[in-house]
């Protein structure tokens, strides 16, 4: 089957939403000093016309429809020609139109919410300048038309984010979050480069189309194992169980970094590999066995986890994780529509959470600790509103986008024959409940918290508790930057995180399932026992638990009158398990930094015996060489070599006598 | 008769005249040592430390030095030889090879090559 | 027989006489002019010369000549291969300039430069006897640069290297003469006979020869003497062997392969060395895991390094010949390049190829640090570089070409090697408080320009497809 992707042509438009915020992050770069605040809008307006220009060159890309043997629509532009089956393109179809939208459109809204937010910070214009990079290296990812193309997009996204996360590099611990995610992400590109060597050792080209048509000439261990290898890259971008734990600690950077780079784009690109191979992993079912598991368990882990933290970002962080869980649960079983629907609506709802969010922390000064907030309600209404709509989103309640998407998702594990992984499903939704709307609960309901000594909340490290960095509280409450640029975005974004889920409203007919028609394949699939309306309930159900759970520990009246006593209780009798995260940094420590010395010690040794010791080298040798030149001899060392390359010698003069032999 | 067969000849022979004058006089001769039979005569001072004494590196480059011109000496042979045959080609050639040593020699000689330090 | 030499022939070796000529005037040049400019005199010297050399080679590119009734033979294969011989020789006589002793400058460049013309001379060479011509030009040169450091293991690097290169050449001699028993001739072009195909000479003393080709290319159970002699010689020298040896050796092999073997006995013949190559990819890589001295590591990695090389040969594809000096052109630059790094951090005593001074070097100069990187994770073969790209085309022409056993080796060999690679990297990014800075070499700007000009063309290579489509059909 030949694949064809897109319609080939010109497409200036498509060129131009490409290389706009590489040029935006070059001019800033260069004449920050004289921008000054300026950095921000140009920032803004560059991925703001990126966003217009991707809608117009998508419109373009359906018009000139030829029909005749295109499987997709969309636009194809082809970029360098390189070698035979080494062409490098862009290529807007409806999955990689769907990341674009959501890079630049929300990444438009989070650039403006960021003039706000990083308003006094020292190096506001290299803020701006970082973000259009990411922009750049994140569309060069889900635009390109080939698997190198994507790695390099891979590559730079995983730079633009670790000089983000080390935005603030005077902490210490921003820089070592940084280092810790970069070096995680670089295990995941290694991951892929490996699967390209394998694609291209099979196929002989990297575009999609030409690797899309001949899986079907691939051995079954062969493909196996080039998912195996793209999904490490995957796992590792989209911070999958056990290669996560960067992503908590991510969150020392710049809340709107956490939002647009850690919530809605750049963590969902494992999600966006999943479904762009599709057609790799729907010809090979242990490997969406493996997709769907890694998926299930980072789902469940995460929003375990979720429950156990207390620093709003980090809950978040875990939230996005165990999201992200589902999506790849999704995509991996090949529910491909409800996992990409979920990386749709999850963009809105979590941008939304992470700018909310954003507001409380700006508006107490940095105080990140959710302990120390309480009783925001009256005093921060906007923000209230903001995160109760992004908290009913993320719970699936029925109407908000979320209930549609994860749905869909839960209902698809079951449809394509894994219960085991539906259970789960059902579960971290119930768990998901519980612990966002712990969050509302302690951080809006009660009374305020802030002046009340920290360790009377249990909290061991009050030192520690606000991460509050040096630049930014320096220029505090000097001068402000005017407040709706921060509640703007925030407002336009409850929009979608309502309703963008209606988009999937009406099963197979729906305008969602239309518009991926063609995207993905669609095996007929037997019906479940259970029906699709009856998963909505039992997840329904499962969500009113966790609301119930949440409603009874934090906001009835008689625990809101003891809260602080509540609390402390709560932090001190936190199971050593939760609060390491599972041990899981111990583990990779010991599993790849350990043994990686000793794998090098054992064998390096003995590749490299060092026949000659430095003691031969430093005694006679200076002296009279003439010496040593005999004794080298003797002592078997220029001799040791010589044996060695005699055995080649005699290896060789066998096996040639053997075959000339044979000649007669 | 196989064309290597003067080679194979020629080879016999020279060692064969090689262990003849090696082994011959001590078979043909007499032999009664005595004390001032045995003592250096004529060519040569009494040695005065163990014979495989460790020479100065300062000798071998010298002798490196003397064996290219030995091997520019052979070289000539050959050229001689043919001289007639190759005409100006190989009087150009063998030019070439003189001034490229003597260059060498130029280098080797200001750089103190053949002082004994 | 006669032989009939025209001015056609003699101008088939301008390049190299340029190049030979190039080093006696190095050598009059130190003679004659006085102390303080000597430095000076000998680069601009050689630079010219090796760019005028360039230059002239660069115009047979599409001719197709065999001068002296086919001993050397001028064309796009030969061409490219002068190139990259000639890119390695700049590169190492401007290392040179930048960090070697005032008085040996003239001395150690002159022999630079012969000894390219000996890699060149292997670059062209026809015959046997051009090609044993070639070896020992390169090599002896070789010898004596190796012992051109002030330290007992230069001395034990140049004898090393002596006995153990004298070894391997006389299996290689051997070899030569078994063939030249077979085919009754010297020129590699008789040895397609296809009656030789059944003949044991050809068989036994192809098996020599291509010993001696491994042993140059340093294949694992013929390699024990390069990372000794690597780790002894002064550094730039070590810079040149590691590219012009391998580059003149490929080219001899790759002539062999491509033009000289009688119809339908390449597989059981190179078979061997095909093996020898998949043990290399690993071996190397996994010698690269315990070293403490970068001159060291990269004589593992070279190890490794030809063996990609030579599974892009394995097939005797068109292709594959395309790729493997695509590849050779992008380790060029990279190796020289990581060379170019250490030399600008080293000192008299060479502590530059000690690993140990890696650590922290992104504190003292984020500048080399981040170029030492890029040449790292070239070597590595990630992308956005030539090394990415080039292990890439490898791999889909030695698979395509039936061995796909090598591509395999080649993705576990790079995947071992990426923990050594990545220990520098590491290395250099640590926080070290005890970094200690020592003086700077006053021509270190040198070292800086060859290092940059590297980089550049590491990058570059990538999106520059290797366009060299005339290379095979002039290979003969």
């Amino acid at each position: 089957m030949h694949y064809q992707m897109g319609n080939s042509g010109s497409y200036p438009l498509l060129l131009l939403l490409w290389l706009l915020p590489l040029a935006g992050a070059i001019v800033i770069w260069a004449f920050g000093p004289q921008l000054k605040r300026l950095a921000g809008a140009l920032g803004s307006a560059v991925v703001g016309a990126s966003f217009v220009a991707t809608l117009l060159s998508w419109h373009d890309g359906t018009q000139s429809v030829a029909g005749a043997g295109a499987n997709l629509v969309g636009a194809h532009q082809a970029l360098v020609s390189w070698l035979p089956g080494f062409d490098f393109g862009l290529l807007l179809d409806p999955l990689s139109l769907l990341w674009v939208c959501i890079i630049t459109g929300v990444g438009f809204l989070i650039h403006v919410y960021s003039i706000g937010y990083m308003y006094d910070d020292k190096a506001f214009a290299r803020f701006f300048a970082f973000l259009n990079f990411f922009v750049f290296a994140m569309l060069t990812l889900v635009l390109s038309d080939n698997f190198v193309g994507l790695l390099v997009g891979w590559g730079l996204v995983g730079l633009a984010s670790y000089f983000l996360i080390g935005f603030w590099f005077e902490k210490p611990s921003a820089v070592a979050a940084a280092r810790k995610a970069f070096v995680i992400n670089v295990a995941g590109d290694v991951g892929i480069m490996f699967a390209i060597f394998m694609i291209v050792a099979s196929v002989h080209s990297i575009a999609f189309g030409d690797v899309f048509g001949n899986v079907g000439s691939l051995s079954t261990p062969w493909l196996l194992a080039i998912c195996i290898c793209l999904f490490i890259g995957a796992a590792a971008k989209s911070a999958q169980v056990p290669l996560h734990t960067w992503l908590p600690d991510a969150m020392e950077g710049p809340t709107p970094v956490s939002a647009l780079i850690h919530a809605a784009t750049m963590v969902t690109a494992g999600v966006y590999l999943v479904a762009r191979c599709a057609p790799l992993w729907s010809q090979n079912a242990d490997a969406q066995l493996l997709v769907g598991i890694i998926g299930g368990i980072t789902a469940l882990a995460g929003a375990i986890l979720g429950c156990a933290q207390w620093d709003i970002k980090r809950i978040l962080a875990y939230s996005t994780m165990s999201q992200i869980g589902y999506m790849i649960m999704g995509v991996g079983v090949g529910a491909y529509e409800g996992g990409v629907a979920h990386f749709f609506t999850h963009a809105f709802f979590k941008a939304q959470l992470f700018l909310g969010s954003g507001l409380i922390i700006h508006a107490l000064a940095n105080e990140q600790d959710v302990r120390r907030m309480g009783g925001l309600m009256k005093k921060l209404p906007f923000a209230f509103v903001a995160m109760l709509v992004g908290v009913l989103a993320i719970c699936g309640i029925p109407g908000f986008s979320g209930s549609f998407s994860k749905d869909a998702v839960i209902y698809g594990t079951l449809q394509h024959g894994h219960p085991i992984l539906y259970a789960i499903g059902i579960l971290t939704a119930g768990l998901t409940a519980y612990y966002m709307f712990r969050l509302l609960f302690v951080t809006f309901f009660g009374s305020y918290r802030g002046d009340v000594d920290p360790s009377d909340l249990g909290i061991r490290h009050p030192e520690l508790a606000g991460t509050a960095h040096a630049a930014h509280d320096d220029h505090h409450g000097e001068h402000h930057a005017p407040a709706w640029l921060m509640n703007v975005p925030v407002g336009i974004l409850i929009v979608p995180s309502i309703f963008a889920g209606w988009l999937l409203f009406g099963g197979e007919h729906s305008p969602w399932a239309q518009f991926f028609a063609q995207q993905f394949p669609h095996p007929t699939l037997p019906t479940p026992a259970i029906s699709e309306l009856t998963t909505t309930l039992i997840v329904l159900a499962c969500v009113a638990v966790g609301i119930g759970v949440a409603y009874a520990r934090y906001a009835t009246a008689a625990a809101q009158a003891d809260a602080v006593e509540r609390l402390r209780g709560e932090s001190v009798r936190m199971p050593a398990l939760l609060t390491n995260a599972f041990y899981f940094d111990a583990a990779l420590d010991l599993l790849f930094v350990r043994t990686s010395q000793l794998f090098g010690t054992i064998f390096g040794r003995l590749i490299d015996p060092q026949i000659i010791d430095g003691a031969v080298r430093e005694t006679a040798f200076s002296a009279q060489w003439l010496g040593t030149l005999v004794r080298s001899f003797q002592t078997g060392l220029v001799r040791a070599y010589a044996f060695v390359l005699v055995i080649g010698v005699a290896c060789f003069l066998v096996y040639y006598a053997v075959i000339s032999g044979g000649l007669h | 008769m196989n064309p290597y067969g003067p080679v194979a000849i020629y080879l016999c022979v020279a060692l064969a005249a090689a262990l003849l004058f090696t082994f011959l006089p001590g078979l043909l001769g007499r032999a009664k040592p005595n004390p001032q039979k045995q003592e250096a005569y004529e060519c040569g001072v009494e040695p005065t430390s163990a014979v495989h004494g460790r020479f100065p590196v300062r000798f071998y480059l010298i002798a490196m030095l003397f064996v290219i011109f030995d091997v520019e000496a052979a070289s000539f042979y050959p050229w001689a030889v043919q001289m007639h045959a190759l005409r100006v080609f190989g009087l150009v050639e063998m030019i070439v090879f003189v001034i490229v040593l003597a260059i060498g020699y130029a280098y080797v000689w200001k750089k103190g090559g053949f002082q004994w330090r | 027989m006669t032989v009939n030499v025209t001015s056609a022939d003699w101008y088939a070796l301008a390049p190299i006489s340029i190049v030979a000529i190039t080093a006696l005037v190095v050598l009059l040049a130190d003679l004659f002019a006085p102390k303080h400019v000597n430095r000076y005199l000998a680069i601009v010297l050689a630079v010219l010369g090796i760019v005028v050399a360039a230059t002239d080679c660069k115009a047979a590119y599409a001719h197709d000549f065999a001068a002296f009734g086919g001993a050397f033979i001028v064309g796009g294969f030969s061409v490219v291969f002068q190139e990259i011989i000639l890119i390695a020789a700049l590169g190492s006589v401007v290392l040179y300039g930048a960090i070697g002793k005032d008085d040996r400058i003239a001395g150690a460049i002159a022999l630079m430069l012969w000894s390219a013309c000996g890699a060149m001379l292997m670059a062209g060479a026809g015959s046997l006897m051009t090609i044993f011509l070639g070896i020992e030009l390169l090599s002896l040169a070789l010898y004596c640069l190796c012992g051109l450091a002030d330290r007992p293991t230069a001395r034990e690097a140049a004898f090393k290297y002596l006995i153990l290169s004298s070894v391997a050449s006389g299996f290689m001699l051997y070899g030569m003469a078994m063939l030249f028993g077979a085919s009754g001739s010297v020129a590699l072009a008789d040895l397609t006979n296809p009656v030789l195909a059944s003949n044991p000479l050809l068989w036994i003393g192809g098996g020599l020869f291509l010993v001696g080709i491994s042993f140059k290319l340093s294949l694992v159970p013929f390699h024990a003497w390069s990372p000794d002699v690597y780790e002894g010689a002064p550094l730039p020298v070590t810079a040149f062997m590691s590219v012009a040896t391998k580059a003149g050796t490929l080219a001899v092999f790759a002539r062999f392969v491509y033009a000289a073997m009688p119809s339908g006995v390449a597989d059981r013949l190179l078979l061997p060395i095909w093996i020898v190559a998949g043990i290399s990819m690993i071996a190397g890589n996994v010698g690269m895991l315990a070293q403490h001295d970068l001159k060291r590591l990269l004589a593992y990695s070279g190890i490794a390094q030809i063996g990609y090389m030579l599974a892009a040969l394995a097939g005797g594809t068109a292709l594959g010949m395309r790729y493997a000096i695509f590849y050779l052109a992008a380790y060029t630059f990279m190796n020289l390049g990581a060379f170019a790094i250490a030399a600008l951090i080293s000192d008299d005593a060479e502590q530059g190829s000690r690993l140990a001074n890696y650590r922290g070097l992104a504190q003292k100069s984020p500048a080399a640090a981040a170029l030492m990187t890029v040449f790292l994770l070239a070597l590595a073969g990630l992308p956005p570089t030539a090394g990415f790209l080039g292990k890439i085309l490898i791999l889909s022409t030695t698979a395509s070409a039936g061995y796909v056993w090598l591509g395999i080796a080649l993705i576990v060999g790079t995947a071992i090697s990426l923990y050594a690679y990545a220990k520098i990297i590491r290395a250099m990014y640590q926080r070290d408080e005890h970094a200690h800075t020592h003086a700077a070499h006053p021509f270190v700007p040198l070292a800086w320009a060859s290092a940059i000009v590297c980089c550049v063309a590491v990058v570059v290579l990538t999106f520059v497809p290797p366009a060299l489509r005339d290379v095979l059909p002039l290979v003969r």
